[in-house]
């Protein structure tokens, strides 16, 4: 019982609630767009049209990310056993977003697990960043950024390289096993980051 | 504390000035910027970094108007006399760096494009530019009607989202249906010299988008049981900008871009004399040297009939009399690498672009491919260069058959 005791108490000084709301909008879009494929931004063609699945792990980043933002707000000691609980909240919320941003392929092969979970793993390492800095309100700066980059300037104008840039592979609908671990890498970082610094002069 | 410092210290929106002068920047280096010297171009050009901007901004907005509206700063918005005012000025360090930057941007171009005789004019480019600012203001308004009713964590979500689908909603982004869209703001990426903007299109943007910022800025908050709500005159307000957006396009003009049937009038040399557009005078050098090596070629050989008397450039509005002179097209190479062969020139020339079967559904005649890349492989041949690959065989043409084919090509006709 003192386990459960600690937990609800833990979920109640984090944004549990807003990261479910977020991560159950995610699923519920992930269901209704999974067959939705973006075919530019813009008067820009994509090199070819990108799944909404794709596009989707950007929100669930952020919504993981706004979980980890813990709004107790007090000088608090931060012991050890601390540290090893955010590291569990934050692995629990990865795989929450990653389950929401991949409910769509249920019904649909529009894409590939594989891509989608690199996604939300970029994306959740990229919100981490403004949290771990005390920024939670900007989670999704870095986030919108990086995408909308990637669409407008990620592949060379006349395709002759028919392929994105290394940089923008939130646009490819194809995993590699390098990219995984590239993106599990940074998550990586950006969690040590944030289970060393949660952000403690939260601004909101 | 100075005004700005405050800003900076309590604001998000302005520090969207600094990802935004990286936006510009990429927006002017990317494609070899082949926008420089044309005026309508540039100016439709850096709507392209306001794919990015406005949602960004829109994000920003609704961050610095939820904080605003948080427990602890409610004081400041409710029950206070003109309470919009403070969004307005939060708003207005989130809109004004940036529509500066934006406007410096496009005059900057404008300057290192060294365009001098836009053939759009310098006051329908002026109110472009100023439409384009407006969108920024739009944005940011957006977002700061949409951050004053959310939690501080996810108003810069909910306004970037928001702006980001109403990139594609109020853009020509689902279909290219000429009808009036707020959001159509240029972004052009292929040359636009033969086409002038349309004064009520530009004057309608100006005005919805004016007009519906307002709006979106005095929409004021109340509270009720600790949930933050429109107050009547502020949903009244907020329908009434949704309206107006929507059925905007029924009133207003359809067609952003006019055509202009101007001719080009920067005429170089003779025999035969070849015409670009004024704003075009850079890619005279590039271009002219490969003209003059063929048709010199030509005249040393005794191929008189390949050598027009006029060679014109062609554009969006214009495309010469295929009796009085040859038509020039750039292809975008040219604009974007810079970079124009003789077999780009000798192709361009002798491409019966007037014919139906090029254009329509009409059938090729029989052997066009043949008698086209031979006369196409003859005269690189007599200039010295080889057709690298032609998809038929092709054979080296005397002048007299050369002579008849071109007279058959002009009839669109295929003569051996």
């Amino acid at each position: 019982m003192a386990f459960v005791r600690t937990v609800r108490a833990w979920a109640a000084v984090h944004n549990t609630g807003t990261g479910l709301l977020t991560l159950s909008v995610v699923a519920l879009a992930s269901l209704l767009f999974a067959d939705t494929t973006m075919a530019g931004i813009g008067p820009f063609r994509f090199l070819t049209p990108v799944s909404t699945l794709l596009l989707l792990p950007a929100v669930a980043g952020v919504g993981a990310a706004v979980a980890c933002v813990s709004g107790h707000r007090l000088p608090l000691p931060d012991p050890a056993r601390a540290h090893a609980a955010r590291a569990a909240w934050a692995l629990a919320w990865t795989v929450l977003a990653i389950l929401a941003a991949n409910v769509g392929l249920v019904s649909s092969s529009g894409t590939s697990f594989s891509a989608i979970t690199r996604n939300v793993v970029i994306y959740l390492a990229l919100s981490l960043v403004p949290v771990s800095f005390g920024q939670a309100s900007l989670a999704w700066a870095p986030v919108f950024a990086y995408t909308m980059a990637a669409m407008l300037f990620g592949h060379a104008a006349n395709a002759d390289r028919f392929s994105y840039y290394w940089w923008a592979v939130v646009m490819r609908g194809e995993s590699t096993a390098a990219q995984m671990i590239t993106a599990a890498s940074l998550l990586a970082l950006g969690l040590t980051v944030y289970v060393l610094n949660p952000g403690r002069r939260i601004r909101t | 504390m100075s005004r700005a410092r405050f800003a900076l210290s309590t604001l998000a929106g302005p520090w969207l000035l600094l990802p935004a002068l990286g936006i510009e920047i990429a927006t002017f280096l990317v494609r070899g910027m082949p926008w420089r010297g044309e005026g309508m171009w540039t100016v439709d050009w850096f709507a392209i970094s306001l794919y990015l901007v406005g949602p960004l901004a829109a994000g920003a907005a609704a961050v610095d108007a939820s904080r605003l509206s948080r427990p602890g700063n409610l004081h400041l918005v409710v029950g206070v006399p003109r309470s919009w005012r403070v969004y307005a000025r939060a708003a207005a360090w989130s809109a004004i760096p940036l529509m500066v930057l934006h406007l410096v941007t496009i005059v900057v171009a404008l300057l290192v494009g060294d365009v001098r005789q836009p053939g759009a004019g310098w006051l329908m480019m002026s109110v472009a530019a100023v439409v384009q600012c407006f969108a920024i203001l739009w944005f940011v308004a957006l977002g700061s009607a949409i951050g004053r009713f959310v939690n501080p964590l996810l108003a810069g979500l909910a306004g970037a989202a928001a702006g980001y689908v109403l990139n594609y909603l109020v853009s020509d982004a689902l279909d290219g249906e000429p009808r009036f869209r707020l959001l159509a703001l240029g972004a052009a990426t292929v040359t636009l010299v033969g086409r002038g903007y349309n004064p009520g299109y530009l004057v309608g943007q100006l005005a919805v988008l004016g007009i519906t910022s307002a709006l979106f800025v005095v929409v004021a908050m109340r509270v009720r049981s600790g949930v933050r709500l429109p107050s009547a005159a502020g949903a009244v307000a907020a329908a009434i900008s949704v309206v107006m957006i929507a059925f905007a396009p029924a009133v207003l003009p359809d067609d952003r871009r006019i055509a202009d049937p101007r001719p080009p009038g920067h005429c170089l040399g003779e025999g035969p004399e070849i015409c670009f557009y004024y704003e075009h005078r850079r890619y005279a050098e590039l271009i002219e040297p490969r003209i003059r090596t063929l048709t010199d070629a030509a005249l040393e050989k005794g191929y008189p009939a390949f050598v027009p008397e006029r060679i014109m450039e062609v554009s969006h509005g214009y495309r010469p009399d295929p009796a009085e002179a040859r038509p020039l097209w750039l292809p975008s190479q040219v604009y974007e690498e810079g970079r124009y062969t003789l077999e780009d020139a000798a192709y361009d020339l002798l491409l019966p672009a007037h014919c139906e079967f090029l254009n329509g559904p009409a059938l090729t005649p029989e052997g066009y491919d043949e008698v086209f890349f031979s006369l196409l492989g003859t005269w690189l041949e007599i200039a010295g260069a080889k057709l690298v690959d032609a998809p038929v065989e092709h054979r080296t043409l005397t002048p007299a058959e050369v002579s008849r084919a071109l007279d058959g090509l002009a009839a669109c006709e295929v003569r051996k």
